[in-house]
């Protein structure tokens, strides 16, 4: 009795084992000779995108950038893009940066570049974005976007600012005035080589100051042309109205009526960045003697921001 | 015709002029609307950078405090800005008074002047820049954001001396039990 359950567990074991298909011999000569080469190789790619969507982890950049001098300044930030669906997923062409501020152009950089994997899910990139002089000073902020091969959603973070400072800059020309020869008690007497082209190479908004000094004469110092006798406007004339010009007050610094620092592209050469001072002497003071009345004892005259 | 020659006055300037143009600039990291904010008792430096991008002489220029004397010091007057250079800084040195109360609003103003070259007959022009700001008295310490960091220095040399105290410690204590149990192994 025993011995036939053996039996039986084994032939059930047996059946289980044993295909039950079977083939005739023209199947076998079917099966082998079919005219193909019998083996090849192949190279085979497989592109495994996941389902999860990317994220962007981090931002890095500085608190604060100095603009420098009529040129860029080229800002690195960088972005850490992860993905659960490991490093392969993240598409290295589609992460980008865009700076942004109320009232700018907006700055940004469309193809930032991989630099490395920093782990399994994580991808390092490296975007470099170029503010430029007459960029705005405040708060910008940073928006990056990223994407991945699987999820194809768009991934993005917006929480990141850097302040970009504000820089006084300007370039004078030419920086010396001169005068035709005038008598005393004439009127109008306006520079023969102004106007002085102040040419803003900074992020500065606003006003323009002058300080006038005294002129002393050279032969004879204790007669001078006070610095009063002058004026300094943004038009070509001896505007007398005080809406475009200003009297001139010695070693005190005087704002230019309507003069703007008027930042902006100088490459641009449209008056962009740019502003025009002209001088007047609206009357020769009398008497005067006559000899060269210069700044060379007191100190030149200061055209400055703020 | 003398006398005629007598009131006229030359003031014609000889144009000889060794440089036509005058270059600067200065750079701030507060400005008006940018208030330094700063804890009484506390103190710190503002470096306002100076630049000189785009001529090609050397620039002189003279920097003076003109508002804030009580809290601000200029640690240097003059300074030699080189053409094509941004890198010369003018260290202002602010330390707010501890007594201060809370919400005060001191304004600091440096007057940045250039020296110009001068010459013969002329009158010559030179540029200036006006620095101003303000600082506030504040409880609350600056964020990373305007400019301070993390103090990762410390924080390493911290780190590494408390893992050296742990190594050393566990390794005493393995010294300590190899020495009981050769004690022990002895006294057996």
């Amino acid at each position: 009795m025993k011995g036939r359950k053996i039996i039986l567990c084994v032939t059930v074991i047996l059946l289980l084992i044993i295909p039950l298909a079977s083939a005739g011999f023209l199947d076998w000569v079917k099966k082998t000779i079919t005219g193909k080469a019998s083996s090849q190789e192949t190279n085979v790619s497989v592109t495994v995108a996941g389902g999860n969507k990317a994220v962007i982890e981090t931002v890095s950049v500085a608190a604060s950038y100095t603009p420098v001098e009529n040129e860029n300044h080229s800002i690195t930030a960088y972005v850490t893009v992860y993905d659960a669906d490991g490093v392969n997923d993240v598409n290295d062409s589609a992460t980008q940066i865009k700076f942004t501020k109320s009232g700018e152009t907006t700055r940004q950089n469309t193809s930032c570049i991989n630099l490395t994997d920093i782990d399994a899910n994580r991808a390092n990139f490296s975007c470099v974005v170029d503010l430029w002089y007459w960029d705005g000073n405040g708060v910008w902020n940073i928006n990056a976007t990223g994407n991945d091969l699987g999820n194809k959603t768009l991934a993005e973070n917006s929480t990141e600012s850097f302040t970009y400072n504000l820089l006084y800059a300007m370039v004078i020309s030419p920086n010396v005035l001169t005068w035709p020869s005038v008598t005393p008690g004439a009127v109008n007497q306006t520079s023969n080589n102004h106007p002085t082209l102040v040419n803003n190479t900074g992020n500065y908004n606003g006003t323009i100051n002058m300080t006038g000094i005294n002129l002393l004469g050279e032969d004879t110092p204790s007669e001078k042309i006070y610095a009063e006798n002058f004026t300094a406007g943004i038009v070509n004339d001896c505007d007398l109205t005080g809406i475009n010009m200003t009297y001139l007050v010695n070693n005190t610094e005087v704002v230019i009526n309507n003069s703007v620092a008027n930042r902006g592209n100088l490459s641009l050469g449209s008056g962009s960045g740019q502003e025009q001072i002209y001088y007047c002497i609206p009357l020769v003071p009398n008497p005067l003697s006559s000899q060269t009345y210069s700044t060379n004892a007191l100190g030149g005259w200061t055209l400055a921001y703020a | 015709m003398k006398k005629t020659s007598k009131f006229l006055i030359w003031i014609t300037f000889l144009i000889v002029i060794t440089q036509t143009i005058t270059a600067f600039g200065v750079s701030a990291p507060f400005w008006p609307e940018h208030d330094l904010e700063m804890v009484p008792g506390d103190s710190r430096i503002v470096e306002l950078n100076l630049q000189n991008m785009v001529g090609d002489e050397d620039v002189e220029v003279r920097a003076e405090l003109v508002l804030g004397n009580e809290i601000a010091k200029l640690k240097k007057n003059s300074f030699t800005v080189k053409s094509k250079t941004y890198d010369t800084m003018a260290e202002l040195e602010i330390t707010i008074p501890p007594e201060t109360p809370l919400g005060e609003r001191i304004s600091v103003k440096v007057e940045f002047r250039t020296i110009p070259a001068g010459g013969e007959g002329m009158v010559s022009m030179g540029t200036g820049m006006n620095v101003g700001f303000d600082v506030v008295t504040a409880n609350v310490p600056m964020s990373p954001k305007d400019g301070s960091k993390f103090p990762w220095t410390i924080t390493i040399i911290v780190t590494l001396i408390l893992v050296t105290i742990v190594i050393s410690l566990i390794i005493l204590k393995r010294k300590q039990k190899q020495a009981n149990n050769q004690a022990l192994t002895n006294f057996k």
